[in-house]
């Protein structure tokens, strides 16, 4: 398949042999004059080196400076800036005389073009414009209107840094003293809380309590003491819990009817009758000094008591409040610290843009150097003639081709003997085509007369690539007489 | 009879190659253009007089390659035609009248009848008649370089005998018919009953005699069709690239039937022929 289709063109080719190189040579020309007439544009082109002063190296780290990768980033578009772009304009006077400047600025835009090469902080700035002298002057003014702009809005910004650091400073310093001014009115009014250790008054309270508790064991000792005292000293008490004591015996033994408890219940009656007639008389009497002494220890103990179990309370209370004030004062504490901390580092920050400031003053720090200023350019950047010429010999025989192939299929003869076969009748007879000696003659002489002049003026057409390729500006000069003229004829057709 | 007309066929051909060459071409076309004066209308009955050798044509057209150069490979597949031809005609009854024919003008009716002819009459069996039957753009006396004279369109419209305007060529047994005076109405002669009965009385005379017609195109004339229902055979010449795929097809359709013999391919350059007409080189190498 791939052979045949092959095949085919090539003996398209053979057949149609002058139309291809006629065509062909047709196409070339064709080509040749639009690269002629294409505008011709210049490019101007100047290189920016971003400088890193040595000073910027030494305070790294002590300075803050406006980030160069950012202005880089940025760089393209920034250029192309229509602020930029119309100041340039304004500088150049591009736009006297024109109206919309937004169509001149989009036309600016599309012909400016941006390299960076990070690696070695150039950027390369290119402008084509069919005025060598524009093209340059245009380059130069925006490489300079962009550096001015560039160092000023640094200076500026770090005018601003400083400026609004202070600010800063000033209010956190308020700030700062209100909240130490704080803290001391709490420990002035809490102080003596604030100080007590809880441990310590824990351990108080519970020796405290130990001794409350020992005085009262005493106090009941002694109230006991004075009972049994009393009650030793009466011989009928004595004699009833005696009794009473031998009842209890008995009725472990024996029932209530026994005689002898009979009888002891009858004793114990008789005593008790003893003891309610004697009522009116005087007991036996106390030693009434140890009474008295006895009285006034207890009453002593008392007070004591009472003492102690106050002095608890007190302390309890106080163990409970000690956590709040702690807290309210840590809370204090706390805020004052982060103030602190804010207005050290503000301060810090301060002393740094304060250096950052007098170097973009002094013109210390990053800077714009122009590498290579925009030169007038002598060779026309676009069309690239050369490379479109080739195109146009290449594009001249596969176009020729290409056309032969479309006539081929438009062309709806019969081509093959397949098709008359496909008729369904007998074919008799194929004869070849023939050809007259003399007549053939004739034609090869035509064929080769014209091949013979297809290739001179093939070679001619070749001078003009070959002019590109030495550079010999020959046509340029004449399209430059022709274009007055072309102008005016134009001029006069409308 | 005929073994004495091949005797004298013999001694005529064999003056012929020893006459001088510019005898042949000095005198002997325009003699004969002129030959065949209208009063021998009885001479004609019989069989075709022997020429003289200075009365015999010497066309010198290059694409006569039956005449001129019969090793061609051209001058080989006419021979293949002639001979389907002969087989395709040799049935019950003879059906010698035989029409070339094509789609448009252009296609090499004339010279594929001319070649056809030639090449019959150079055989020994069959006598050749050829009707230059293209009354709008005659074309064989021409290829043959004689001058027009009485013909086809006279016979028709009565103004000749048929024996006057047969002309013997010299060329093997080859005697031909040519277009006549111009003429109005060719459709109408052709389509007229005095055309059937000439044919009829073209083909009945001699057994052994092909008729070929040479014949407008199909497309823009109508003599053609009408004259195809009344011949035994139709060729239908089909030339490479230069009638279009529907041309083709729609003169094809106008002449399909029992009557269409099959299809010449004329000029035909496809690469596949390529060996075989180094094959005929050879063969023509070896018979010069």
């Amino acid at each position: 398949m791939q052979e045949s289709e092959y095949k085919k063109y090539v003996q398209l080719v053979t057949r149609h042999k002058e139309r291809f190189v006629l065509w062909a040579l047709l196409i070339m020309t064709l080509v040749f004059l639009v690269s002629y007439l294409l505008p011709r544009k210049y490019e101007s082109s100047s290189t920016v080196f971003i400088e890193k002063n040595v000073i910027s190296e030494l305070v790294k780290g002590i300075t803050v400076s406006p980030s160069m990768d950012d202005t880089i980033n940025v760089l393209t578009y920034a250029i192309t800036s229509r602020s930029l772009l119309n100041k340039v304009m304004e500088s150049l006077d591009m736009n006297l005389g024109k109206e919309g400047n937004d169509e001149l600025i989009r036309d600016l835009q599309k012909n400016i073009t941006v390299k960076v090469k990070e690696k070695n902080n150039l950027f390369i700035i290119s402008f084509s414009h069919s005025d060598p002298r524009i093209s340059r002057d245009f380059v130069n003014t925006l490489v300079r209107l962009y550096i001015e702009q560039n160092t000023s809005s640094k200076r500026g910004e770090s005018y601003d840094a400083t400026k609004f650091l202070a600010e800063q400073i000033q209010n956190f310093n308020t700030k700062l003293e209100k909240a130490e001014g704080e803290v001391n009115a709490y420990k002035r009014e809490k102080g003596g809380i604030i100080s007590i250790d809880e441990g310590k008054l824990f351990e108080e309270i519970n020796i405290a309590q130990q001794k409350l508790y020992d005085l009262q064991l005493r106090r009941r000792q002694l109230e006991g003491m004075r009972q049994v005292t009393r009650r030793a000293n009466d011989p009928l008490q004595a004699r009833l819990v005696a009794l009473q004591k031998r009842l209890e015996e008995l009725r472990v033994q024996y029932t209530d009817s026994y005689p002898e408890v009979l009888t002891v219940k009858g004793d114990i009656e008789t005593v008790k009758e003893q003891l309610k007639t004697r009522k009116g008389g005087e007991p036996q009497p106390l030693d009434p000094q140890e009474v008295a002494k006895i009285d006034a220890e207890v009453s002593a103990l008392k007070v004591a008591e009472d003492g102690l179990s106050r002095h608890i309370q007190q302390n309890r209370e106080v163990l409970q409040r000690i956590p709040g004030a702690k807290a309210g004062l840590a809370k204090l504490e706390v805020e004052r610290e982060n103030q602190k901390k804010l207005y050290d580092e503000l301060y810090a920050r301060h002393g740094q843009s304060e250096v950052s400031k007098q170097m973009e003053v002094q013109d210390k720090a990053t800077t714009f150097r122009i590498v290579d200023p925009a030169v007038l350019p002598v060779k026309p950047s676009s069309p690239n003639r050369i490379v479109i010429m080739l195109a146009g010999i290449l594009g001249g025989l596969i176009g020729s081709l290409g056309l032969l192939v479309l006539r081929d299929q438009f062309d709806g003869s019969v081509k093959e003997l397949s098709f008359v076969k496909a008729l369904g009748v007998p074919v008799l007879a194929v004869v070849p085509r023939m050809v007259d000696a003399q007549q053939a003659i004739t034609l090869r002489r035509r064929t080769h007369r014209i091949f013979a002049v297809a290739a001179v003026y093939f070679l001619l057409l070749l001078v003009f690539p070959v002019m590109e390729l030495l550079q010999l500006p020959y046509m340029d000069r004449l399209l430059d007489h022709l274009t007055p003229i072309s102008q005016g004829l134009w001029g006069m057709l409308h | 009879m005929s073994r004495i007309e091949m005797a004298m066929e013999k001694a005529a051909r064999l003056r012929e190659e020893g006459a001088p060459r510019e005898a042949a071409e000095g005198s002997g076309t325009t003699e004969v253009a002129t030959a065949a004066p209208p009063g021998n209308a009885t001479r004609v009955a019989t069989a075709p007089p022997t020429v003289p050798p200075e009365r015999v044509l010497m066309p010198r057209h290059p694409f006569l390659v039956n005449l001129l150069d019969p090793h061609s490979p051209a001058a080989e597949e006419y021979r293949k035609l002639k001979s389907v031809l002969v087989k395709l005609t040799d049935g019950d009854r003879f059906k010698n009248a035989v029409m070339v024919t094509s789609s448009v003008p252009g296609e090499g009716k004339s010279l594929t009848a001319l070649n056809l002819a030639a090449s019959l009459a150079q055989g020994l069996d069959h006598t050749v008649l050829l009707v230059d039957a293209d009354l709008r753009r005659p074309s064989l006396h021409k290829y043959l370089e004689i001058e027009q004279g009485p013909g086809l369109a006279d016979i028709l419209s009565g103004k000749a005998e048929i024996p006057d305007t047969i002309v013997q060529t010299g060329l093997g047994k080859l005697s031909l018919i040519r277009s006549g005076s111009h003429v109005e109405n060719p459709v109408e002669l052709f389509s007229s009953q005095k055309m059937r009965a000439l044919v009829d009385e073209l083909k009945n005379r001699y057994p052994d005699r092909y008729i070929i017609f040479d014949t407008p195109p199909l497309l823009p004339f109508a003599e053609s069709r009408a004259l195809a229902n009344i011949v035994d055979g139709v060729l239908f010449v089909v030339m490479e690239r230069l009638a279009s795929e529907s041309e083709v097809l729609e003169a094809y359709e106008s002449v399909k039937g029992p009557g269409l013999l099959g299809v010449v391919y004329n000029a035909a350059c496809e690469a596949g022929h390529d060996e075989r007409y180094a094959y005929y080189k050879h063969y023509e190498g070896q018979g010069q």
